[in-house]
């Protein structure tokens, strides 16, 4: 039972999944390809000089891909579920429905996770080439952030989507807006590196309003 | 002495202000076949999801199989097949795939009766369900309910958006599988002429309260020369 | 779960609104101070501020603490080039001639604020030729990498270590007695100097060396007059006149001024480079020292041979006299960035009894009205 929910969520994500695969290694790669032509013309000691005297960790332009990434994936996934209140036939299913529910979710975090891990793997492959570890990490430890943007749009867009009154969608996605300013607040390097647990125990959480919407729906709330 | 399936009592529900009934009372014993028969908005969808475990009534109890069904167990939704109005599925499936899903999770789930009611169908395999006709697609509903092998089918206004074929081609179904599994099925509609040849008891609603609440063939008896439809016309008032 | 969403949303939508709705209300109705410029003046003896009104409609004005007016020549080293293009430049000042050239090689001016030190930097440093071939200073092509077991020469271009330089760098560092890791470093590898000092750096127990590119070879030197201050912040100063080559602050908060030699003099400076923004503008009498903060500036007047402190001043800044509403309406205010560090992490500030009290009171009455309201949708 639990393979056919994922092959359920795969059905309707896969689309998307080869779609966003695509764009972020377009994308990436192009930055990539930014870079490399600094490196030829000028030397990476021009990469180094810019991590070090700068406020900047040169990959700037991905900064919202997570994002987008998160977002759409949780519209691809769940929007078939609320419309025409398809949840009824996904809850109906003898599965214990919280556990049916997690299992969702569950796939689009770790769908949205592999996606971020290969561009994280890819963009640290390359900037290995060129610099040492330490500013190598200083780079991925900024782009951190982005990525747990990416997985609180995802849990709140989903949240927003399986919440049956619109009021209260719209109040979600409220909250959301006002979160992601608080993500992408300050550009500086590591500025959010003590922050950052904190943050992840935060966005986690952000999957009780997934479980207060099913609850509401349960009960028949509407505007 | 037969068995209770389906049994509420007290059952009062408002939207807002509105009240849609007050007081409903109704068992439905197993391996009967009970239609619940209303106007438009008079509460049949409401039933339906409170039955379902989809609505949080104002008050009242409702159980099935002895569950309360705000929290039926995962074993007995087993054994409830559901149709939503509009023959709801996950249409982004084909019909092979939607097969694959739902097999997974009935232990007893008969493939022949799927795919007979598939093999009529005349579709492509891989052919999603978004793209297929209303008839075509209250087949597959069809198919999946009866698959499942359910000892309770629950169907809310199985013959919306049906034309007459589809309609008879599911009463036919319908009737059929609950005579010889000696299955329950508790449905609601507002196409009257379709029931009559099906259902063996009536619950006729209006706005805030039950009407009737009889075996067809003793409230027919009751009205000698009038069809069900006319009954019901009778009993509910023109418009 | 539904109860336990419920808190959650509520309280990220609480923290939302005390965090975003007072910040809008600073927007639209802060109203920025800008303290009077301020400097000791070798001619009159005494702290002189910048008269900023008279000044932009006329000449220059400075007034001194005792409410005397004065024109620009009462600052004579900090408008030296404006005097000197007017023929006005003095030939002598307190009995001692002095030169156009001499106040111009002698000018000096280092800030350093908060936000620049109270943020994560890569332990990663550029290193520079110190004598470069050419007259000028070049791009670095090295760097130094700080890791535990030792600081590490790397060549940027290839991304590889530089075995060589960092085995000379290890011996000459523990020759000198450096116990790694390296605690804290300060440079400035920029070519827009006149000559590089290279990086001051403290080991794990807070000994001070000084280390450097001196014709392609590392060289490294240890202060052990510093040795005791138990050094918190190092600044690099590679000022014209190498009247210093750094200035250190040590656990009290109290800066000194190491000189080339190796000497150390204390000052009675007290700056934390974490809070305080630092001003120094120096000459060939004095330098003026500004520490200041949100509440206001304290000035030191410190005599440029020896650093004793000659004179000194506070400033208060005014008091904000205007109703702040917020204090009105929230309990706190929530920030997650700060003017003085580059850290975003929450930070509870303008705690306010009264709106606290309006709050609870507003709360009990949507309360009220929301159990009033359930109550009479089924009557």
């Amino acid at each position: 039972m639990d393979k056919m929910i994922i092959y359920k969520e795969w059905i309707k994500t896969r689309g998307f999944l080869l779609g966003a695969l695509v764009v972020l290694t377009v994308l990436t790669a192009y930055t990539i390809l930014n870079l490399s032509k600094i490196v030829e013309l000028q030397g990476a000691d021009v990469l180094w000089s810019t991590l070090i005297m700068k406020d900047t960790v040169l990959i700037e332009s991905l900064r919202y891909l997570p994002v987008a990434v998160g977002c759409l994936l949780a519209v691809f996934q769940f929007f078939p579920e609320i419309t025409r209140k398809r949840l009824k036939l996904t809850l109906h299913l003898p599965y214990p429905q919280g556990k049916m529910i997690f299992m969702m979710y569950a796939y689009g975090i770790i769908a949205f996770l592999a996606i971020c891990s290969l561009q994280a793997a890819i963009l640290t492959l390359f900037l290995r080439k060129w610099l040492v570890a330490e500013l190598a990490g200083r780079v991925m430890r900024t782009a951190m952030v982005w990525y747990l943007a990416g997985l609180a749009a995802y849990l709140f867009t989903a949240s927003a989507l399986l919440e049956p009154t619109w009021k209260r969608g719209v109040f979600i996605l409220a909250v959301t807006l006002g979160v992601m300013y608080l993500l992408f607040l300050s550009p500086v390097p590591e500025a959010y590196n003590g922050f950052l647990p904190w943050l992840v125990i935060y966005v986690l959480g952000i999957q009780l309003l997934i479980y207060c919407g099913v609850s509401r729906f349960k009960e028949g709330l509407q505007d | 002495m037969s068995e209770t399936v389906i049994s509420c009592k007290h059952l009062t529900h408002y939207y807002g202000k509105r009240k849609i009934y007050e007081d409903l009372n109704f068992d439905v014993m197993k391996g009967s076949i009970v239609g619940l028969l209303g106007k438009n908005g008079t509460g049949k969808t409401t039933t339906i999801n409170i039955l379902m475990g989809y609505l949080k009534p104002k008050s009242g109890d409702c159980t099935i199989f002895g569950e309360d069904v705000q929290r039926i167990s995962p074993a007995t939704r087993a054994r409830i097949a559901l149709l939503l109005e509009g023959h709801v599925q996950f249409s982004y499936m084909s019909i092979e795939q939607i097969e694959r899903y739902y097999s997974a999770f009935y232990p007893g789930w008969n493939r022949e009766a799927y795919y007979d009611l598939m093999d009529k169908l005349k579709v492509a395999p891989g052919q999603k369900i978004s793209r297929m006709s209303n008839g075509q697609r209250s087949q597959v509903a069809l198919g999946l309910i009866l698959a499942q092998n359910a000892d309770l089918l629950v169907l809310d206004d199985f013959s919306l958006g049906l034309d007459p074929g589809y309609r008879r081609l599911f009463c036919e179904y319908l009737r059929d599988y609950a005579r010889e599994g000696g299955k329950t099925v508790f449905l609601t509609s507002h196409i009257i002429q379709d029931l009559e040849k099906i259902v063996d008891e009536c619950i006729i609603m209006d706005y805030g309260n039950i009407l009737v609440q009889e075996k067809t063939e003793s409230l027919m008896a009751r009205y000698p020369g009038l069809s069900l439809e006319d009954i019901f016309i009778d009993l509910t008032g023109k418009y | 779960m539904k109860t336990a969403g419920r808190i959650f949303l509520g309280l990220s939508a609480a923290v939302l609104i005390l965090w975003l709705v007072p910040w809008l209300y600073n927007l639209a109705t802060l109203k920025s101070y800008s303290p009077p410029f301020t400097l000791y003046s070798p001619v009159v003896h005494d702290f002189t501020y910048l008269d900023r009104e008279e000044g932009a409609k006329k000449s220059l004005r400075f007034i001194d603490r005792e409410g005397n007016v004065y024109g620009d020549e009462v600052q004579p080293f900090f408008y030296a080039s404006l005097l000197h293009s007017r023929g006005e430049f003095p030939d002598s000042l307190d009995g001692r001639a002095i030169t156009y050239k001499e106040a111009e090689d002698n000018s000096l001016v280092m800030t350093s604020r908060p936000r620049e030190v109270a943020k994560r930097n890569p332990p990663v440093y550029l290193l520079m030729e110190s004598v470069p071939v050419r007259m000028e200073l070049q791009d670095p092509e090295d760097a130094l990498v700080i890791r535990k077991d030792g600081i590490k020469v790397w060549n940027m271009a290839s991304n590889k270590m530089l075995e060589d330089k960092t085995a000379d760098l290890a011996s000459q560092l523990s020759s000198c007695g450096f116990v790694h890791p390296a605690k804290l470093l300060a440079g400035n590898p920029s070519h827009r100097k006149e000559y590089d000092e290279g990086y001051l750096v403290t080991d794990s127990k807070d000994q001070l060396f000084q280390v450097k590119q001196v014709d392609g070879k590392m060289t490294a030197r240890s202060f052990p007059q510093a040795s005791g201050l138990g050094i918190k912040h190092l600044i690099i100063t590679e000022f014209k006149n190498h009247a210093t080559l750094g200035y250190l602050i040590d656990r009290d908060d109290r800066m000194h001024m190491l000189r080339p030699d190796g000497s150390v003099v204390a000052t009675d400076v007290i700056f934390d480079p974490v809070k305080d923004n630092l001003l120094v503008v120096g000459d060939l009498f004095h330098y003026t020292v500004k520490v200041s903060d949100d509440d206001g500036e304290k000035f030191y007047a410190l005599d440029s041979s020896d650093f004793s402190t000659v004179d000194s001043m506070d400033r208060a800044y005014p008091l904000e006299d205007e109703v702040n509403l917020c204090e009105y309406i929230f309990p706190c205010r929530i920030r997650f960035v700060s003017s003085d560090d580059g850290y975003v992490k929450p930070r509870i500030q303008d705690l306010s009894l009264k709106g606290l009290l309006a709050d609870l009171i507003i709360l009990a009455g949507i309360i009220l009205t929301i159990r009033k309201k359930k109550a009479s949708q089924y009557q």
